[in-house]
This record gives structure tokens, C-alpha cells and sequence, in this order.
């Protein structure tokens, strides 16, 4: 090895050590800042102060770690004094692999190269000095402790508190001359109610927006004596304030509604009362609550997996106490239909907590006790952290159905519990079984009987479907297919049956001419555009609406007429094999259609007073008799004050005024009056027009903002004013002999 | 003009003359005789001169001298050049006289003022322009005059504001703007817009905006008419104050007679009473046992149709099966009720039999339709689909249709002496209500309540003659429709003369001046009715005013204006009383002279 490389050798060395002292101090040194922020932050909020502190404190750090290792001036005597101290085999010859040759002697010559040989074995083992697992230790225990302190740093939220009292806001009387007391400084804390889990918070501004149900705290400093302070909420309640030193008052409130306030003070015998401040409460909201899963309406065979899953997400704006399922099983048909509710736990989550919830339960319907037929009821309520009373809220009623496929059903509406049907009719299911009978013996019957019963169940068919049409509000000579009086006789079925069930039964109306209907278009008609159809088509009346059916089972009923249709054809075309398709989907519509309606029954259940038995069927009307009743009930004027002030602002714009009377401004004041209990719901809205109109009661507007004022006024309660509907009223007239003269004229012209 | 050459206008009368100035002179000369000077006879003339010369002052006599009147072409202002000169090259004997707010033309004399009319008025043959306004319409020769007006002003050139305005009704403004371009009208109220369309067309376009006031009063609304290319103009131009006056809604008096109780009325009462009306209602539950209402009024006996009873209502609401089961002296009464103003509106309970109650009670005509549903919308509300009788109303003049689907009438009246009869076809409309479309709901009866209802007679019907705006120090004519009593009208400043037009009776006509802009009234001391109107600045409704005033100019100017002919008349031209003082002088001058010669 050269002495080049020596120098090499040495230089790296050199840059290996002060990496490593580097590193080792830059340990020290930001575990030093992070000690003394943690250590700030127990007295002082994050803050530049806190920051640079902790950076001065780490350049300290820094700075004498450097100094003491001697970095800023390290060179090479450094290292060939310590490989001369720590490695015997160099025989403290080190120094001599960084002097010039040229100076050397033989001696130190040939010494120097044997220390270069020993320096080149030894230089993969040299170990230089540093403490980087010390510092490494040092750092983590000042990360630790920051951590440790950071739970007791003074909070944000505290901070900002702390300071609220510095947020001062200066507050004048409305009615004050330049020499009057005013409140000097004004300073407002909110404290949000302990569930909502917000810091409290200052207002830097007397208009106070806070979440519902919070503590307000008003500290006022007056300019000089004050007595009688006082907090007036919406023009009603007052709270006096509290003294608190000699010009200090304050006051602690907690507010749920919305409104405004304003303060009042006595200063020599006179009132002084402040601007009105707005205070707008955020309401906590009701839970959210939707059910993922199943959908509204569930139909399952007993076949099917008869574990549903109900996955519901919840959710609220502060957080969520507990969340249920509200499960009603209903069974039976008719009057005899029953009902058992269950209060059903998530299983997940096992406990409600946190704004965001997504619960689920596995109902098992077996469990339940549901049986083919019966059906399940259920909703999901839930409440939130509000207190003292949560706020409660639950989605629509879900459906689960257990199809039955064996019932027999006989009446159209089970729910209604009178029996519509007269005794004559067939049900769809008797028809279902005469029909397959008719099938199993067609071999045995001769063609035309087979034909003639196939027909005779089509009329069967066919009084079915009017008499169900009847409930849609279809007319019993009607319907899709129906080709006028001519179809009627030409009906094959008149022969089969007996027409007692007919319209004009009796021939007592004349017959319809034509097809009965007016189908004279009307141009003009902006209608006539609407439905080009209209005219071609027959329609009495919208069935849609005329019926007393819910949407479900409109739809459900308006199908199986459909259905109805095919069926009868198929009969009347001597296909009853066809026809029985559409009979079955006829009956599972029909029995769908009686569990809607046991649905309603649960809805809108009613239980009627109980007969008196020995009065039923009497006919007696001796405790009937004339009676008279006399009520009133005028719609009152509705804020008689305020339409007072509108009219008095319109005169004052017209007039130009600029000065509001001695009659005016207690007009203006009853208006003001009015207009706050109005503004207690929207503050927002009307605080502003009621301050207008306190500044206007006490002569506080200058002139030359007068017509201003009084265009915002005026425009201010005409929006208050509620837009009622029209009503009819009497007209005028004036009735001159004239008139008199023509209607005489015209009489006479009428009897000649 | 008289015949005489010679005329004389006497400061003093004749009798002063000969009894004071004759005397005198008389004294005078016989004074000369005795007075042994010199020129007696000269004397003597002078002193007949002086005679004559204070004569001359003091009778101001004049003479009658023939003078050629040539025809007047009167400009005013907005006059077309061209076609001045297209007249002027035709007629060139026409005098030129210009209104003093019109452009002068060559050597066009200017009026002063309008009562220079009165002595030219009859020699005007064409006024050009914008015309006269209506009371200088007076001055001039209408029968021999033609009006070339200018082109229509651009703005709002015609307006039409309801009368009365009720609280709480919509109410629609209608006009014809005549507009320049894309231009946006838009109805301000107290609270802000009202109401606003966007005027495409070029040239005059008709308007309505429609507002609904929520309360009584006199309030000034603002026609904004906003230039679409730019932001809203300045206000003295494009913004005018538009005067409304609200009036509150009259309540009525409402009888019903029902056969039995029936959801469509249950809710048509409740709806009139919220309303404020008063109602008696009565309704047969068992054979004579009937149910008694009475909502917002004292009880009173309803069991029989009387003179008194039916006098002491505007409205009477009866079914078919009460009314065939009134007795005939009731029916005649109720017939008679009617004819006195009554207004009853049958409603049906079944569908009517052919010539039974439609045709004899409400002498309507009818006819079965098999039609017995209609779809209907009403104003902007949506389509309903509502029953009514399949009956379709034959088509007469005499029947005023309130409620109509195409041409098939659903609700209608006819007059019957001074009262209505109506009638309505809808039925179930109570669930227009229950659905909570009350404007709907009003839509279906409160017109046809309100136009059969009883009309409140007043004496005096009392309005204005002269078209909308009013001005400060322009007349006003005032009419007042009496009922056979002498009005006595008072302005603000007074007591107001009335003339009643010589053709038709009962017709008063006044005028008055108002001093100040603003809202006025005038009152009939008779039964204190008020007439309201509002007086606008003189800078506002400017083309309106100027539209009227040519629209005013076009009705009067009835001459085709070809006989510009030259007339000859007579003019008396008084002698000079300079030539009396100056013969004075020198008589009284030589008289003096005389002794001193």
C-alpha cells in the first residue's frame, strides 16, 4: 500500500466516524425536541412559541454534541492517535502513515511500511468510537415520555376556550345617546352537551350558532354602573345576569330552541336594551336507519332457506345507543286473523357505539313459528346518545311471506270480513277442479257434451271476472274485448245459462244505441293531445283511482282479470287444458290478494262499539228528533299588528316620510311584538326585520336611510303573511230604473 | 260677428254719458260764447273736437273690415317632417302653427299656450303628432279636422287592471306593450317579483302578469319592462308605478236545502265556513225530522221558504229532492226571490229525468249523454278525472258558463230577473279538497258561488271617465250611475257641481283638478261611496299617457281633412286711441293759445 492509499484508507474512516456521530447526535438531538414540545405542551398550546422552543432547545443539542466530539475540527492526527491507542499492533507508529515520505528516515521508512502492512490487515476491524445505541435508547425514551406527556397537553378546545375570553365583542343600546354605558366587552362559551362529545368553543360574534342543548356562558363588562342586567330570549323569558365584579356580569343558560336574545340593563332609572342577537340551534337529528337487506316484499316456499338475513346500516349524527328489530308474526284468515310481536337483538354488532352502525340478524322463521300461509311483519328502530330523551326513528314494514299453495280461496277481500261472493258463484278453485274433472273424463264424454261443459265453465269463468272487475270499478257489460250489444247476442253462452245477473235485467232501460258512448273529439281540447288514443278506446273513468285498493293489489287484481280473459277464452274455444295455466295463476293472484288484504286489517285495524242486541233491527226512532247546532268559526286575521305596520310602511314610502309618528312607532312595536314570535322559529330569516322595526319604533333611523328601511320592512312582512285560499264574495251593482225598464222589456219579450 | 260696419265698446254707460258729458259741454261752448275772445268759431271747433276725442276714449269705437282666415296645420310634438311637407306641398294656403313643445317647421307660428285654441280652434284642419290632450280636444272644430298621429311609443301602451282587486284572489294585469326588441315585463310587488313574462316579438304584444295580494290596501306595485340585451334600465324610464288598490272579500249569506247529508256538501260547507260566510243549513234526517246548522250566524227558522227568509239570504243552495218536494206557494216564492235578485244553485241528486227539473226550474235546456266522467284541469292544477251527470247543456246565450270541458258546459248560470239561477253537473269534488288541492277545490265553486250569489246594490256607481294616468292639474270626469237619487259627489277640497247628460237618465257627469300626486278619493255623501284613485308624477307612464292621448285624438279627428278652403270672414279693428288723445292735445292746446295770441 502507497501512502495514497493510507491517506485513502484514513479519509474513509474519517467520514465513517462522522456519520455515525452525526447520526448519534441528530438521535439526540430530535429526541431532545420531542422532550421539550411534550414537555411545553403541558403548559401551552401547539403553538410557533411551543415549536421553536423544542427546535432551540434540539440545536443546543446539536450544537454541543458537535462541539464535544470535536467534529468542526476533526483531522487526521484524530484517528492515527486513536488506532496508536486502541491497536497496540500498529506500535504507535500510525503517525507516520500521514507524513511525506520525503521527511521520513530510513528508519521511520522502513517502520512505516510495516505499519502500513499492519493498518491494511487491521483496517476491515477497526472500530471507531460512537455511542449510536445510546442515543438510539435515549431517542425511544423520549418518544415514550412524549406520548405519556401528550395525554395530559393542554387541548385545543381548552385553548380556544381559555381565550373566548379574550374574543371580546363591544356591545352598544339601540336607544343609547354617546354618553350612555355600554357593555364594554362581551365574550361567549359554548359548551356542547357532554353526548355530542364536541370541545366546547367561543363565539367571536354575539350571533350564536351551537349545537342543541348546550350550556351558553355570557360574560359582559360595562363601560361604567350598570344594574338590573338581564338576557331577554325572544322577547319573552328573561335571565338576570349574575354580578361578578364591579362592571362584570355574567350568566350560564342552556338553550334547546332557536330564537334570539338580547340584553337589558337599568343604568340611572333608564332601560337600556342592546341589538338582537340570533341564536341558531343545530338540531340533533333522528337516526337514519335503512334496511339493506331482504327487500320490502319477501315470498318464500317452505322450500326454500327459511334463514333470512337482515342487514340494516344505522347511523347518526352524534353516535348511537341502540338499535332493534320489530318483528310481528301474523297468522289465520279473516276474523280470525292473529298477531305476535317480538322484540328482536342484532347479533352483530353486541353493542351499539360509535355514529356509523351496520347490524345484522339472522331471522330464522321456523324459530319464529312461521307456517305456510302466515306472514312476517318487521321493522328495525333505533335510538341515539341524545339526552335527556333519545331521539327514535324506524324504517318502512318489511314482508316476509310463507307461501301457501294449499289454501282454498273463496271470497275476494278476507280482510274486510264480509263475504262479497253471493252463493251462486263458483270460486276459481272450483272451477280449477271441475276443470281437470272435465279433462279426466274427456274420453268418456262425447264431444258436444265435453264442448258444452268447457263452455259452461267459461260462463263461470266469465261471471267471476265482472264480478272481481266490479271491484276494480270496471262496469259489469265492459272490459277488454267487449264488442257492443251486437256481441251480446250473439253470445253461444246465452243458451247455457241464466241471465239473472244482468244489467236490465228487466228491459226497463231502453237498449244503447250504437256502442253507447260519445266519441266526439273536441279539437280545441289541449287534452286531445295528451292521449291520441282517447278517442278510439273506451273509457268511463279512470279505475286506477276509483277503487279502494291499495297500488299492490290493484296491479295484483287488474292481472288476474287479465288472466281471467285467457281463461275464458281457452274454455270457450273447447281448450280447458289450456285454460287450467292460467286458472292456477289466477288462484295464487287471488290468494295474494287476500293476505294484502289481512295487511290492511294490521294497518288500519278497527274495533267497532259492541251492538246493543235487544236495540238491533228495531226500526224505533223515538230518540231521534230535530236537532240544532250553531258554531262559529271565522278564520281569525291572522297578525292584525303586522298588517298595521305593512300598511303604515306602504303610506310612510308613498309620503316620503322620513320621521315615523308618536302612532306609528306604537304600531311598528306591536308589529315588532308579533314578528318575534315568528322570529324565535327563524331567526335567520326575520331577526333582521325585527330589528328594523325596534330601530323604527324608537326613532332610530336617519332620514336619509328611511325609504330604504321601510322598502326591507314592507317586504319583510308581506312575506309573513300567509297566502290563504280565495274565498267567493259579493259583487256589486247599482240597479237603475234603466235596468228595471229592460229587464221589464225583456220579460215581456219572453211570454209574447 | 254682427253686420255692423260700426261699433262701440263704452267704458261708462250710455246713461252716464248723456247725463255727465253732454250737460258739460253744452256748458262749455255756451261758456265760449260769453267769453268774447278772439276765433269764437275756431273755438267753438276745438271744443267739439275735445268733445269727440273724450268720446272716442271713452266709447272705443271700431270698425268692421273684411279678412281672408287661411286653414291651420297644427304640429305637435313627435311630428313627421316628410309627411308635413308631403302636406304643405298639396296645401300650400295652410297656416303653420306648432304646439310649443313641437320642433319648430320653416315659419311655423308657436302657441303660447292652449287657450290660444279658442281663437283658431275652428280654422284647425290637421293636427299632426302626438295630438292634443283631452281637454284642448275641446277648442278645436272636430267635425272638420284629421289627425296624423306618430308612430305607437315604445313601452306600455295599453293597460288593463281589474276592478275590484281582492285579497288573497289572483288577480291578472293585462296591456299591450309595444316593444323594440327581446324585452322582459316584469310585476314587482312589496315583496318582490310577482310576476314576469319575456316579450319576443317586435311591435305591440299583448300581456297579462298576475299576482295575488295578501293584503287590503293601497299599495304601488312596479312595472319593470327590462331590455333583455341589458340590465334593468334606470327607473324614471323603464319602471312605473302601477297603483292597486286591495279590498278585502264580501261575506255572504248562504241557505242550504238538502235532502239528506252528503260528503260533496259537508265539505263545501266547511270550506265557506273557514271562510268567514254565514250558513244555515238544513237537512232531513227521518220523515219530518230535520237537522239545524247554523255556522257564523244567530239561529232563525228555516222551515219554510218565506218572502223574509229568503230576503235575509244571497244564496240558496237546494237539492233536486228538496225542490220537488217543495210546496207551489214556496216554489212561487222562490221563483219570486230570484226574480228580485236571489241566486240559487241546484244541485242533483240523481240524473235528471228528461224535461223534469233542468228544464222547468232551471229552464235549461238538456239532453242525456252517456259521458259521465270528465277529465278536467283547472288552470295549471293537474288533470283530474271527476263524475258528473251524464247531461250535456244545450247550447243557449242566455246561459253563462263558469266551468266548461270543451264546449260541454259542467257549471253555468242564467239570469232570471235580476237573480241567478245555476246549476253544477261535477259531483264527488270534495275529494279535490280532501286531497289538499285547495285552489282546485276554489277553482270548481267559488266563481260560480260568487257570480250567482245576491249582488250587493248600492245607489251610486260611481267612475272615472278619463282613462288611466292621472295628473296633477289635468281634469278629471268623474260618472256616477245613480239608482234614481240626485248625487252629491265631494273631492278633497270639496263640494263638486254635477251635470246630468241630457240623452240618459240617471248618468252624472263632473270634473275635478287634483293638486298633488298621490292617492285621492271622492265620496257620494248619499250612501259614502268612495271612489279611489291614484295621481301619478308627471314624468310617469309616459308612452301609456301618450298612447291614450293618441287613441283619444284618432276618435275625436272624424274628418277626412280634404276641405282646406280658404274663408272669407270679418274682423272689427277698433280706432286707435292715440288719434283721441293726440286730437285732444291740439284742441285743448289751441284753446289754451288762444288768449295768449
Amino acid at each position: 500500500m502507497s501512502t495514497e492509499q493510507a491517506y485513502d484508507g484514513l479519509s474513509r474512516l474519517k467520514r465513517r466516524y462522522l456519520l455515525m456521530r452525526i447520526f448519534e447526535i441528530v438521535l439526540l438531538s430530535t429526541g431532545t425536541i420531542v422532550l421539550t414540545y411534550a414537555f411545553a405542551r403541558l403548559f401551552t398550546p401547539p403553538s410557533t412559541v411551543c415549536r421553536s422552543l423544542s427546535i432551540v432547545a434540539g440545536c443546543v443539542v446539536f450544537t454541543a454534541r458537535m462541539i464535544h466530539h470535536g467534529l468542526h475540527r476533526l483531522n487526521n492526527d484524530f484517528f492515527t492517535r486513536y488506532l496508536n491507542m486502541h491497536y497496540p499492533q500498529l506500535k504507535e507508529s500510525a503517525d507516520l502513515l500521514i507524513r511525506p515520505e520525503n521527511e521520513l528516515t530510513q528508519l521511520q521508512q522502513l517502520q512505516r511500511a510495516k505499519t502500513l502492512q499492519q493498518f491494511n490487515a487491521l483496517y476491515p476491524e477497526i472500530k471507531l468510537p460512537n455511542h449510536i445505541g445510546q442515543s438510539i435508547g435515549i431517542f425511544a425514551g423520549c418518544v415514550i415520555v412524549y406520548f405519556a406527556l401528550s395525554a395530559f397537553a393542554v387541548s385545543v378546545s381548552e385553548t380556544s376556550a381559555k381565550t373566548s375570553i379574550m374574543a371580546k365583542i363591544e356591545v352598544k343600546a339601540t336607544n343609547a345617546d354617546t354618553t350612555s354605558v355600554f357593555i364594554k366587552s362581551l365574550s361567549v362559551m359554548l359548551i356542547p352537551p357532554s353526548y355530542t362529545q364536541l370541545p366546547p368553543f367561543s363565539s367571536h360574534y354575539a350571533n350564536l350558532t351551537f349545537p342543541e342543548g348546550s350550556k351558553v356562558l355570557w360574560r359582559a363588562e360595562f363601560s361604567g354602573e350598570v344594574s338590573d342586567v338581564k338576557i331577554v330570549f325572544s322577547g319573552r323569558d328573561s335571565v338576570n345576569l349574575l354580578h361578578a365584579n364591579r362592571l362584570t356580569y355574567a350568566i350560564d343558560w342552556v338553550i334547546c330552541e332557536s330564537g334570539f336574545y338580547q340584553l337589558q340593563w337599568e343604568t340611572k332609572n333608564k332601560t337600556q336594551r342592546s341589538d338582537y342577537y340570533k341564536i341558531e340551534v343545530i338540531k340533533d337529528l333522528p337516526p337514519k336507519v335503512v334496511i339493506n337487506n331482504p327487500g320490502q316484499f319477501t315470498r318464500l316456499l317452505l322450500t326454500d332457506n327459511l334463514n333470512i338475513e337482515v342487514k340494516s346500516s344505522l347511523s347518526d349524527d352524534y353516535g348511537l345507543t341502540n338499535g332493534q328489530i320489530i318483528a310481528t308474526v301474523s297468522k289465520g284468515n279473516g276474523e280470525s286473523v292473529k298477531f305476535r310481536e317480538e322484540k328482536l337483538r342484532f347479533s352483530t354488532p353486541g353493542k351499539f357505539s360509535g355514529k356509523q352502525v351496520h347490524a345484522a340478524l339472522i331471522l330464522n322463521l321456523q324459530k319464529l313459528g312461521l307456517e305456510p300461509g302466515d306472514e312476517l311483519y318487521f321493522y328495525v328502530e333505533v335510538i341515539d346518545t341524545k339526552t335527556p330523551v333519545a331521539n327514535y326513528s324506524r324504517t318502512e314494514t318489511f314482508f316476509i311471506a310463507l307461501h301457501d299453495t294449499t289454501t282454498e280461496i273463496v271470497t275476494s277481500d278476507a280482510g274486510s270480513g264480509v263475504d262479497l261472493l253471493p252463493e251462486y258463484f263458483r270460486s276459481q278453485r272450483q272451477i280449477i277442479i271441475d276443470t281437470e274433472k272435465l279433462l279426466r273424463e274427456k274420453n268418456k264424454l262425447v264431444r258436444s257434451e265435453f264442448n258444452a261443459t268447457s263452455n259452461e265453465l267459461g260462463y263461470d269463468q266469465k261471471v267471476l271476472r265482472l264480478r272481481y272487475g266490479q271491484f276494480m270499478g270496471e262496469e259489469a257489460d265492459s272490459g277488454i274485448g267487449r264488442q257492443g250489444s251486437k256481441a251480446q247476442d250473439e253470445d253461444p253462452t246465452a243458451a247455457y245459462s241464466h241471465k239473472h245477473d244482468t244489467e236490465n235485467e228487466h228491459n226497463l232501460v231502453d237498449l244503447k244505441a250504437g256502442d253507447g258512448h260519445d266519441h266526439k273529439t273536441d279539437s280545441k281540447d289541449p287534452e286531445s293531445k295528451e292521449d291520441p288514443m282517447k278517442d278510439f278506446i273506451h273509457s268511463h273513468d279512470n279505475t286506477e283511482e276509483a277503487t279502494f285498493f291499495i297500488q299492490t293489489v290493484k296491479a295484483k287484481l287488474k292481472a288476474a282479470l287479465t288472466l281471467m280473459w285467457d281463461s275464458e277464452l281457452h274454455l270457450r274455444l273447447y281448450e280447458p287444458a289450456k285454460s287450467l295455466p292460467y286458472q292456477y295463476k289466477i288462484l295464487n293472484l287471488l290468494k295474494e290478494i287476500a293476505n294484502d288484504s289481512r295487511i290492511y286489517v294490521h294497518r288500519t285495524g278497527f274495533d267497532p262499539p259492541p251492538l246493543k242486541e235487544e236495540k238491533r233491527l228495531t226500526a224505533g226512532l223515538t230518540e231521534i228528533r230535530s236537532s240544532t247546532r250553531q258554531y262559529n268559526d271565522v278564520r281569525e286575521e291572522t297578525y292584525p299588528n303586522i298588517r298595521k305596520a305593512l300598511i303604515l310602511s306602504e303610506n310612510m314610502l308613498q309620503a316620503k316620510a322620513v320621521n315615523v309618528t308618536l302612532e306609528g312607532q306604537g304600531i311598528f312595536s306591536k308589529a315588532g311584538q308579533e314578528l318575534s314570535i315568528i322570529a324565535v322559529e327563524q331567526p335567520v330569516v326575520y331577526l333582521r326585520g325585527l330589528s328594523l322595526l325596534k330601530w323604527l319604533a324608537d326613532q332610530k333611523i336617519k332620514p336619509a336611510e328611511m325609504e330604504l328601511t321601510l322598502i326591507e320592512i314592507r317586504e319583510t312582512l308581506w312575506k309573513i303573511l300567509p297566502q290563504q285560499s280565495s274565498s267567493p264574495s259579493r259583487q256589486n251593482a247599482t240597479r237603475t230604473r234603466l235596468d228595471q225598464l229592460f229587464l221589464q222589456s225583456l220579460d215581456k219579450v219572453r211570454h209574447e | 260677428m254682427n253686420n255692423f260696419w260700426f261699433s262701440i265698446d263704452p267704458v261708462f254707460p250710455a246713461w252716464a254719458f248723456a247725463s255727465g258729458i253732454i250737460p258739460l259741454f253744452t256748458f262749455f261752448i255756451w261758456q265760449e260764447f260769453h267769453r268774447r275772445q278772439k276765433f269764437p268759431l275756431l273755438r267753438i271747433i276745438a271744443n267739439v273736437l275735445i268733445l269727440i276725442s273724450i268720446l272716442g276714449l271713452l266709447l272705443q269705437p271700431s270698425y268692421t273690415t273684411e279678412k281672408m282666415e287661411y286653414p291651420i296645420l297644427l304640429l305637435t310634438k313627435g311630428y313627421d317632417k316628410l309627411k308635413a311637407d308631403s302636406i304643405l306641398k298639396t296645401n300650400q294656403k295652410l297656416k303653420i302653427i306648432s304646439t310649443k313643445d313641437a320642433e319648430p317647421y320653416l315659419t311655423s307660428e308657436q302657441l303660447t299656450s292652449y287657450n290660444d285654441l279658442t281663437d283658431i280652434g275652428d280654422r284647425i284642419r290637421i293636427v299632426m303628432g302626438e295630438g292634443l290632450p283631452a281637454y284642448a280636444l275641446d277648442l278645436i272644430d272636430r267635425e272638420n279636422s284629421s289627425f296624423i298621429p306618430q308612430r305607437a311609443p315604445i313601452g306600455i301602451t295599453r293597460l288593463i287592471v281589474p276592478k275590484p282587486i281582492l285579497a288573497n284572489h289572483l288577480n291578472s294585469i293585462q296591456g299591450i306593450f309595444n316593444s323594440s326588441g327581446k324585452t322582459k315585463l316584469k310585476l314587482v310587488g312589496p315583496a318582490g317579483l310577482e310576476d314576469s313574462i319575456l316579450l319576443t316579438a317586435r311591435g305591440l304584444t299583448s300581456f297579462a302578469l298576475s299576482f295575488t295580494p295578501r293584503q287590503s290596501g293601497f299599495f304601488l306595485y312596479r312595472l319593470v319592462a327590462q331590455d333583455s340585451a341589458s340590465a334593468e334600465l334606470s327607473s324614471t324610464e323603464l319602471t312605473e308605478k302601477l297603483p292597486v288598490e286591495v279590498t278585502t272579500e264580501r261575506k255572504l249569506q248562504i241557505l242550504f236545502l238538502q235532502k239528506f247529508p252528503t260528503a260533496e256538501v259537508r265539505q263545501l260547507k266547511n270550506y265557506l265556513i273557514e271562510q268567514g260566510h254565514a250558513l244555515a243549513l238544513r237537512y232531513q234526517t227521518s220523515k219530518n225530522i230535520f237537522k239545524y246548522e247554523f255556522a257564523n250566524r244567530s239561529q232563525i227558522r228555516i222551515e219554510r221558504l218565506t218572502p223574509e227568509l229568503l230576503m235575509s239570504f244571497d244564496l240558496v243552495f237546494v237539492d233536486s229532492n228538496v225542490f220537488g218536494e217543495l210546496s207551489e206557494p214556496e216554489k212561487n216564492q222562490l221563483y219570486k226571490s230570484i226574480h228580485d235578485g236571489l241566486g240559487v244553485i241546484m244541485l242533483l241528486n240523481d240524473i235528471p229525468e228528461k224535461g223534469k227539473t233542468l228544464d222547468r226550474f232551471l229552464q235549461i235546456g238538456s239532453r242525456r249523454t252517456f259521458s259521465d266522467t270528465v277529465h278536467i284541469r283547472f288552470s295549471k292544477s293537474k288533470l283530474y278525472t271527476l263524475p258528473a251527470f251524464p247531461v250535456e247543456i244545450t247550447a243557449d246565450p242566455a246561459i253563462q258558463p263558469i266551468t266548461q270541458k270543451g264546449a260541454r258546459i259542467l257549471s253555468g248560470y242564467r239570469y232570471s230577473g235580476f237573480g241567478k239561477i245555476a246549476f253544477q253537473l261535477l259531483h264527488e269534488t270534495s275529494r279535490i279538497r280532501l286531497e289538499g288541492n285547495a285552489d282546485d277545490y276554489v277553482a270548481v265553486w267559488s266563481s260560480l258561488i260568487e257570480q250567482t250569489a245576491r249582488t250587493k246594490n248600492e245607489m251610486f256607481k260611481a267612475t272615472l271617465r278619463t282613462p288611466f294616468p292621472y295628473y296633477t292639474d289635468e281634469p278629471l270626469s268623474v260618472e256616477i250611475i245613480s239608482s234614481g237619487v240626485q248625487p252629491t259627489l265631494h273631492a278633497e277640497r270639496g263640494l263638486l257641481p254635477l251635470v246630468e247628460d241630457v240623452v240618459i237618465d240617471d248618468l252624472w257627469l263632473g270634473k275635478s283638478w287634483a293638486d298633488e300626486a298621490g292617492w285621492h278619493h271622492f265620496q257620494i255623501k248619499e250612501d259614502s261611496t268612495q271612489l279611489n284613485y291614484f295621481v301619478s308624477a308627471n314624468d310617469d307612464w309616459k308612452t301609456l299617457r301618450l298612447a291614450n292621448q293618441i287613441k283619444e285624438n284618432e276618435l275625436v279627428h272624424m274628418s277626412n281633412g280634404e276641405a282646406y278652403t280658404t274663408v272669407k270672414d270679418y274682423e272689427a279693428r277698433s280706432v286707435s286711441s292715440l288719434l283721441f288723445y293726440l286730437l285732444f292735445l291740439f284742441s285743448a292746446a289751441f284753446l289754451w293759445l288762444t288768449p295768449k295770441i
